[in-house]
């Protein structure tokens, strides 16, 4: 029983709340990164560690954090793991760091890592957080290899670099440059409406009560901190400030740095 | 206002900030020697690919100098927009100095500067080799400059000045063009002549 | 000089631009372009923290960081201090310039988050752009962004009337809509 516990939380992440085909979280990485499979795994594993180990940080961390610095710390935890990886990947991995390149760092707004933080690890305990990390972090890399296996079969023939198409075949350039990004995304939704599957940003989407972030990362916060079908449903508004300001903090964090 | 909370508040904060700030010192600690070595072998390999007989590459003190010096004369031999970055000398097992390894930027590429290392014998004034250091073109077409079919065209030639071919079989002082990328192979040459005046009019070996 | 720091501008403004081939900020990109008058605004307080925060950055890293030999810590220095720069405007903002407030202040706790954002900083830092150079790029590439969402927005309202495949409404377009300006957007490169 107790086992399941954790296994539901793999099979959450992976399939059921899948954060970028479902909930739709990390689109920026995604777009950017999945050129190759190769690059999406890779973008996909560092972000699997960070998450698994700011999810564990923070839910140990959880009654000591006092409610009103949150989101600053939260934000320092992260950033240091991020940089941690990004040197480890530098050290390790140099031909992946040189092909992911800005993005590591930007794995500091991944909206997933604060977004999991938010809605998990500050509401349970260190190991079965370490689980949903694990969880949605191999949902997000499985997300991203397909993509990316997907983009670079098309745009180069080729899948984890090697020759998979007919000799007479020509690359569709296009799909591993840019609009190919925007393209694959768009194709990828559209199926997803087809067949009625959930999904964030689509409209058909049922119980939005469990979907955190619209596509949009700047609500994510909100969404984060009152996860309602309101704040959903009116992406329009942005007016809404996060609900807990922290307007005393600021003065310590340009002291501190 | 709650003065005692907020101290308290920002104590935790603190705390929490200086905690990190160790953590990454110390990882900092540990991968930066990694890192610089692997930086070097990286760049050691670009070196030899591009100076195959060479054993080890050595820095001149007086090449800044130089190639401030003749900045001005290079940018007016009308080979675009292109700029000496680096000048090392290519040593053969003995330490005997038997060509250079130039580094060259056009800022004329389809998708902004093409930085390329050229090696070029000392005797005869041949290309050895040109890497890539720098190059966003676009893939598929200017990013096949990375590709055999164009890199491996250049050792052995020699010229003054290069220019490019689109069609037919290149000579001895012609670059072949990547079919669908004449802009990406402009730069390339535009480099690789920069870098070629350089060494025969402006770089003087002291030895 | 002055030439180097046009092609800083054309590059990160047009030819590279943030959002349709940097895929920074694709998030508002997306979610805020529902309608012109929105996006000009986000756009505004885009262009104001970006050139703001790139300021910020750049002296922090060049005077404080580069100095002290801890240009590692770059990552998380500049999403506090941006995230407390962001802070500080809006209260400045709502204390000072009231006008200015109403106009972009509701957009500036969303900013915090936005990729772009730290994405500029760091780009900075990595290309060891100086104050002038950090502050054009960081202006330019948020002007990019402006120009981005604004064309995007236009073009959904105009969207709105047409008749899209059910299955493609919503997300979809819009993501075929991104893919096609950003295949013009590749013309661009040629003027470099």
């Amino acid at each position: 029983m107790k086992n399941n516990k954790y296994l539901e939380r793999i099979y959450n992440g992976v399939w059921k709340e899948n954060p970028l085909f479902v909930l739709v979280l990390g689109t920026c990485p995604t777009l950017a990164v999945t050129t190759s499979a190769t690059n999406g795994f890779g973008m996909g594993l560092a972000a699997t560690a960070v998450l698994i180990l700011s999810n564990i940080i923070i839910s140990a961390l959880r009654n000591v954090i006092p409610g009103k610095v949150r989101l600053p710390a939260e934000i320092v935890i992260v950033a240091s793991l991020v940089t941690v990886c990004d040197m480890l990947m530098e050290a390790f991995t140099p031909e992946l760091y040189d092909s992911l390149g800005i993005f590591i760092p930007l794995i500091v707004v991944n909206c997933i890592i604060l977004g999991r933080a938010e809605a998990f690890a500050l509401k349970n305990k260190p190991l079965v957080s370490a689980f949903d990390g694990l969880g949605m972090g191999l949902g997000f890399t499985v997300a991203l290899v397909l993509i990316g296996g997907f983009r670079e079969i098309l745009g180069a023939g080729t899948i984890f670099g090697l020759k998979v198409m007919p000799a007479g075949y020509t690359p569709i350039s296009i799909f591993i440059l840019a609009p190919g990004a925007f393209l694959v995304y768009a194709m990828l939704t559209a199926l997803q409406n087809k067949l009625k599957l959930p999904c964030a940003t689509n409209g058909d989407a049922k119980d939005p009560d469990h979907v955190m972030c619209d596509g949009n990362c700047t609500m994510c916060r909100i969404h984060s901190l009152a996860p309602t079908a309101e704040t959903i449903n009116a992406p329009k508004k942005p007016a809404a400030k996060p609900a807990e300001p922290k307007a005393e903090t600021p003065a310590t964090e340009i002291k501190e740095n | 206002m709650d003065v005692k909370r907020i101290i308290k508040d920002a104590l935790i904060l603190c705390a929490i900030t200086l905690i990190a700030g160790l953590a990454l010192g110390a990882t900092h600690e540990v991968t930066a020697p990694i890192i610089a070595d692997v930086r070097e072998a990286k760049a050691q390999a670009t070196y030899k690919e591009v100076y195959p007989e060479a054993v080890s590459f050595e820095e001149r003190d007086s090449v800044p100098n130089v190639i401030s010096v003749s900045k001005l004369a290079i940018a007016n031999q009308g080979f675009g927009d292109v700029s000496i970055d680096d000048c090392l000398l290519a040593k053969d097992a003995e330490g005997k100095t038997i060509g250079f390894l130039v580094t060259a930027t056009s800022n004329e590429g389809y998708g902004g500067a093409v930085q390329i290392s050229v090696g070029i014998d000392r005797e005869t004034r041949a290309l050895t080799g040109v890497g890539f250091l720098t190059l966003n073109e676009t893939a598929g077409l200017g990013m096949k400059a990375k590709e055999p079919l164009f890199r491996d065209q250049f050792p052995g030639k020699k010229a003054d000045r290069f220019s490019v071919v689109k069609s037919g079989t290149a000579g001895n002082s012609e670059i072949q063009a990547i079919s669908g990328a004449t802009r990406t192979s402009k730069a390339v040459t535009g480099a690789i002549n920069a870098a070629v005046y350089f060494i025969n009019n402006c770089f003087e070996l002291d030895d | 000089m002055l030439a180097k720091l046009l092609i800083i501008a054309v590059s990160s403004c047009l030819v590279s631009n943030v959002v349709l081939s940097q895929f920074l900020g694709i998030c508002s990109f997306v979610g805020v372009s529902t309608d012109v008058k929105t996006s000009a605004g986000m756009g505004g307080a885009v262009v104001f923290v970006i050139t703001l925060a790139s300021a910020v950055a750049s002296l922090i890293y060049n005077y404080v960081l580069t100095p002290l030999n801890i240009t590692y810590l770059k990552t998380i220095v500049f999403i506090v201090v941006i995230a407390a720069l962001v802070q500080i405007v809006e209260m400045f903002m709502h204390k000072c310039m009231l006008s200015l407030y109403n106009a972009l202040g509701v957009y500036l706790p969303l900013i915090t988050t936005n990729c772009a954002v730290l994405g500029v900083a760091l780009t900075n830092a990595q290309n060891s752009f100086g104050f002038v150079e950090s502050v054009v790029n960081g202006f330019a590439t948020a002007l990019g962004y402006c120009i981005a969402i604004i064309l995007l927005a236009g073009i959904r309202e105009h969207m709105e009337g047409n008749d899209v495949p059910h299955s493609w409404q919503g997300m979809p377009i819009v993501l075929i809509t991104a893919a096609l300006m950003s295949i013009s957007f590749f013309g661009f490169s040629g003027i470099m």
